[in-house]
């Protein structure tokens, strides 16, 4: 993306994340994404006449870690407001939001140059909890599974000086949230939508609304910056307004003479919320090791790219943790993510959980057998010991061995001349301990004893 | 305004001795509602037709401006403004909205402030109420 030195760029996000509870905002209605349409609504979250919101306590944990981990201030005292809108969307007439006292104040989100390609600090001014919205499909169907699904709104300062730094952003906030469980989904999902705020050489500044997902970011902010551009370079000048993506252009939704006057009042319903002094602390101690932290400790043995990829994949992540061996990067990028991916198979830890791994690297066998062992394993995946036959704790290999020496010597004697002879032993053997144990391992056996 | 006639009337009850006095007060009217709404005078926030179309679309309405309602409501307005007469310094936008009173036990009597040990015991105890249609019933599901 190429700037104009003359116009200078600006931006700030308004990031919109659904959090992974269990339950609704206001109403104890299940929160599960993919569902029959209108399935999980309570009496409440349809806006029937004497419900009344009840603050689930799960979205006031996870609102509190993500102010946590955006450096916020929690704050003593915060309330809910009613946003007033006519839509089908919400069925109350109102949005339940936080716009006079949010949860939190003052944050603030790093990025560097290592993990995310820039060095910038971003602050955040605000996290608010409020209701996400109904879904409406055409004129016809609504599904209000959604509405009343929590939500945070987090804001930042118009700090975004390009659009990579807005990309790196997204992408570590997003990281962010999701390992820390905070939000269920992705960009994709719809589980995180971004509104953006650009203006250039401090002209007003034009809202972009909804977009879903860092591609849809990225090209709707190069665009709205060469079309205020060009605006400007023709004489006119940029109006304050709403404007939509429409996947190839910005379109003007709304204008700010005729901007929706949500008439904010306190909601009627709804206490206050009192947080004590020692939460921030308290939540602070209870937090898992953050993404940098980790990709700091990976990064000491892996490159980053590995280490990302370790980072964003939890399940992997926590099976590198689990599986200890010198070699662990060769044995898991190489041996058991080239096995999975070679056979087009999707990584499941169940399959070769690290203990089992370890116990295939210990097998008295060549790589290219353990290989197979890994290979069988995933193709049909079943316990080691079915796919392995080796050394059972109750047989005496020496003992066994020894009786069959023992006993054919006539055979032995013929060895010298006649190599193949051991197979016959190795048969013997095979047959007194019923396949239990592998031939490699009863052929070394021999081998050992007879000095071969 | 309102200030005003306080001050005033508080002067009044001072004076008040007699029976006459009482008829003298009753019978000397200092404003009128009429005098108030008239719209004579200059109004700081004249009401367009635009600015009635504005608010029928807000409210959820699809009525048609009348000449009528545009009128009526420059008349309130105009009344509103001279209640404020000369107390402009009651009268700004609020930054917040603490001014609004709310009937709510927590506004009056402050909770004590939630701590972390008390909201995960909170959490655990989350239980969805089939009286207020929280658990789904799969057997009406369509």
């Amino acid at each position: 993306m190429k700037y104009n030195p003359k116009y200078i760029f600006k931006c700030g996000l308004e990031i919109h994340t659904q959090l992974k509870t269990k339950y609704k905002l206001f109403s104890l209605s299940q929160t599960s994404f993919g569902d029959s349409p209108n399935t999980n609504v309570s009496f409440f979250d349809l806006g029937l006449p004497g419900t009344q919101p009840k603050l689930n306590t799960e979205a006031l944990y996870l609102g509190l870690i993500a102010s946590k981990i955006l450096n916020c201030q929690i704050q003593p005292y915060s309330t809910f407001d009613r946003k007033h809108y006519f839509y089908p969307d919400q069925p109350l007439g109102y949005q339940i939001t936080q716009f006079y006292h949010p949860l939190s104040k003052n944050g603030y989100l790093k990025l560097n140059e290592k993990f995310d390609g820039v060095d910038k600090t971003i602050n955040i001014q605000q996290i608010q909890l409020e209701q996400d919205t109904g879904k409406k499909y055409n004129d016809k169907t609504i599904d209000y599974n959604r509405n009343g699904i929590p939500l945070i709104e987090v804001i930042t300062d118009p700090d975004f000086e390009n659009i990579d730094q807005v990309q790196s952003f997204v992408k570590k906030y997003q990281t962010l949230v999701t390992h820390m469980s905070v939000c269920a989904g992705t960009m994709e999902t719809g589980a995180i939508r971004v509104d953006a705020n650009i203006s250039v050489n401090d002209n007003s500044r034009v809202e972009i609304k909804n977009l879903g997902s860092s591609g849809e970011i990225v090209d709707a902010l190069k665009y709205e910056y060469n079309r205020q551009i060009e605006a400007l370079e023709n004489g006119r000048s940029i109006i304050q307004e709403t404007r939509n993506w429409n996947g190839k252009t910005t379109e003007s939704s709304r204008s700010k003479e005729d901007a929706v006057d949500y008439r904010y009042v306190p909601d009627s319903e709804l206490p206050v919320i009192r947080i004590d002094e020692s939460m921030s602390e308290d939540i602070g101690k209870e937090l898992p090791e953050l993404p940098d932290d980790i990709l700091t400790r990976l990064t000491k043995s892996l490159e980053l790219k590995y280490a990302k990829f370790l980072l964003n994949t939890p399940e992997l992540l926590q099976y590198y943790d689990e599986f200890n061996h010198s070699d662990k990067n060769k044995w898991i990028f190489q041996e058991l993510l080239g096995q999975f991916s070679k056979l087009d198979k999707q990584f499941d830890s169940n399959i070769i959980p690290p203990k089992t791994l370890q116990e295939i690297i210990n097998l008295n066998c060549p790589l290219s057998e353990k290989r197979n062992v890994v290979r069988e394993m995933i193709l049909n995946p079943r316990p080691l010991s079915e796919i392995y036959k080796q050394d059972s704790p109750n047989i005496n290999i020496d003992q066994l061995c020894n009786d069959i020496i023992n006993k054919n010597q006539h055979l032995v004697a013929k060895l010298q001349i006649q190599p193949s002879v051991l197979q016959s032993l190795i048969g013997q053997a095979m047959k007194q301990t019923r396949g239990k144990i592998h031939a490699n391992i009863i052929k070394g056996k021999f081998i050992e004893l007879l000095k071969l | 305004m309102f200030k005003r006639s306080l001050h005033k009337s508080t002067r009044l009850l001072r004076q008040i001795k007699t029976k006459e006095d009482i008829d003298k007060l009753l019978n000397n009217p200092t404003w009128s509602v009429k005098e108030l709404s008239s719209s004579k005078q200059n109004s700081n926030s004249e009401i367009t037709h635009k600015t009635v179309a504005k608010m029928i679309k807000l409210s959820g309405f699809n009525d048609e401006v009348t000449p009528e309602l545009t009128k009526s409501l420059n008349l309130q307005m105009n009344f509103i403004e001279k209640l404020y007469d000369g107390e402009e310094e009651e009268v700004h936008k609020h930054s917040n909205n603490d001014s609004i009173f709310r009937l709510i036990a927590s506004d009056h009597i402050p909770d004590k402030p939630l701590t972390l040990k008390q909201l995960q015991e909170e959490i655990k105890n989350l239980k969805p109420s089939k009286e207020k249609g929280e658990i789904r019933d799969d057997k009406n599901t369509p």
